[in-house]
């Protein structure tokens, strides 16, 4: 149509259409439903973490806070961070755990991350067993602190705060999330084929249409005979 | 006018006893067209109406056949003029044989006996196709068509004539010169602005005189404002099954 789109005719696409937008977002919030309750399986993760500091401290009775201590602390925590995710931490923990994962599956499994501005040490594994992703998570922890000697020259003491615990909320996927995400993306879809499928549709609708195109009398509007009201219905 | 009793119906569902008297907004449309088609000729007799559409199932013996109706409550004589000579349908709706008709009418081997007069409309005849002819829009352009539809313009009050669509055969177009007024059926969601476009063009081409379109099937998205300013029609409220026509 040439003319200019006021909200009348918006609402009246929308209306004439609904059914498109309707259908669209159904389809796509029962595969979303599907996707996340039935397809995918659900993924645990099982958090332990790790603080670095001196071994010699234990004990020790503390004159003052060296600050230039506690940002070794820091920088090594990153350090060991990344030699968490080393192949030999992860071999010995799959040779350890008899795992059937190859090192590389472990280590898409593992995420490592220092917490913030501090010495502690976040290990986190994902798996579609809750026990199992603790577990690793665990052994990963023990197998860094076993052999962390034998890496590098340095002995500082990791120490394991919390030791990973199954936890029975899965962090994926989110079935809400899913569904809300297919809700909106569905419901714009939809309100733009129904715009698409209005606007490729030229046929004659209404009365208007009739005039408006064509400039012809409208001599008479006879409603579908096949609906119910146009023929068992009162006109006035 | 008293309500008939009979229960005959067509394949729609909707006989010619089926809303006499009916307040449905179909009868009503019917009621409004018989209006307009009055007040739309007031320099000029409006005798000889031709239906017609751009395209085929549009609604065409519908409306010719709802029209006749309509009219002949009005206690005007109306003849129904089947000349679709290709895939004739009126005679179908009104439920009578079709053995002989307007083919036989034009050849010259048949007289008025072929009018047939309908039980429940009284002041309502049809003439069907009767066989059909293989050169259709030749018969419709003959001489010996126009005298009969001088004798019919003589006999009765109105005729309307049921046609083939425009777009593909030109019997509409040939039949056109016969008529006074030529409506366009137009369905609502399925006849093409391009469609339209083009019906109207050939129909100028001929010189027809088109007094305007009809708007079938619409749909209740379509009567949201028209529909309901139009006749009134509360489409939420039920339908009362005291109102509802008596066809069962």
């Amino acid at each position: 149509m040439e003319q200019e789109l006021s909200l009348r005719d918006v609402l009246g696409v929308l209306r004439r259409r609904a059914w498109i937008v309707l259908v669209v977002v159904f389809v796509a919030v029962a595969l979303a439903a599907l996707l996340s309750y039935v397809i995918m399986p659900p993924i645990y993760q099982a958090s332990t973490s790790l603080i670095v500091n001196e071994r010699q401290n234990v004990g020790k009775p503390v004159d003052g806070v060296d600050i230039g201590q506690i940002q070794t602390y820091r920088s090594l925590a990153v350090t060991y961070a990344k030699i968490i995710t080393s192949r030999a931490v992860l071999q010995d923990t799959i040779d350890t755990l008899k795992l059937p994962e190859t090192v590389k599956q472990l280590t898409g499994m593992t995420t490592v991350q220092v917490e913030g501005q501090t010495e502690i040490i976040g290990v986190s594994v994902k798996d579609k067993d809750a026990a199992r992703a603790a577990l690793i998570a665990n052994t990963v922890a023990s197998s860094f602190i076993t052999q962390l000697p034998t890496l590098v020259n340095r002995v500082e003491n990791v120490s394991v705060i919390d030791r990973a615990v199954p936890v029975t909320e899965q962090v994926s996927p989110r079935p809400l999330l899913n569904i809300a995400v297919a809700l909106v993306a569905a419901l714009l879809l939809g309100i733009l084929l129904a715009f698409m499928v209005d606007y490729f549709d030229d046929t004659v609708k209404t009365p208007d249409d009739v005039k408006k195109f064509f400039g012809l009398r409208v001599l008479a509007v006879v409603p579908d005979m096949n609906a119910k009201e146009g023929r068992h219905g009162r006109a006035y | 006018m008293a309500e008939p009793t009979k229960t005959k119906t067509d394949s729609y569902g909707y006989g010619y006893g089926g809303y006499k008297g009916s307040r449905s907004p179909v009868a009503e449309a019917f009621r409004v067209l018989r209006t307009n088609l009055q007040f739309a000729a007031v320099d000029k007799e409006m005798k000889v109406i031709l239906v017609t559409s751009a395209s085929p199932n549009e609604g065409k013996s519908t409306v010719v056949q709802y029209l006749a109706q309509t009219i002949s409550q009005t206690g005007k004589k109306v003849m129904a003029l089947d000349a679709d000579l290709i895939n004739p349908t009126l005679h179908r709706r009104f439920n009578i044989p079709n053995q002989r008709g307007l083919s036989n009418l034009i050849v010259g081997d048949a007289d008025s006996t072929v009018f047939t007069t309908l039980k429940d409309y009284p002041n309502l005849s049809v003439i069907t196709t009767g066989p059909i002819p293989p050169n259709s829009s030749e018969l419709l352009g003959s001489a010996r068509m126009k005298h009969l539809m001088d004798r019919l313009r003589e006999e009765y009050d109105v005729v309307i004539m049921d046609t083939p669509p425009i777009l593909p055969v030109t019997d509409a177009v040939v039949a056109s010169s016969l008529a006074d007024g030529v409506i366009l059926v137009v369905q609502a969601g399925k006849t093409r602005n391009g469609e339209v476009r083009h019906a109207q063009e050939v129909l100028e081409a001929a010189h027809a005189n088109l007094l305007g379109a009809v708007l079938n099937r619409a749909r209740r998205t379509a009567k949201d404002y028209y529909y309901s300013r139009t006749y009134g029609a509360d489409g939420s409220e039920p339908a009362k099954p005291e109102e509802a026509p008596p066809e069962s």
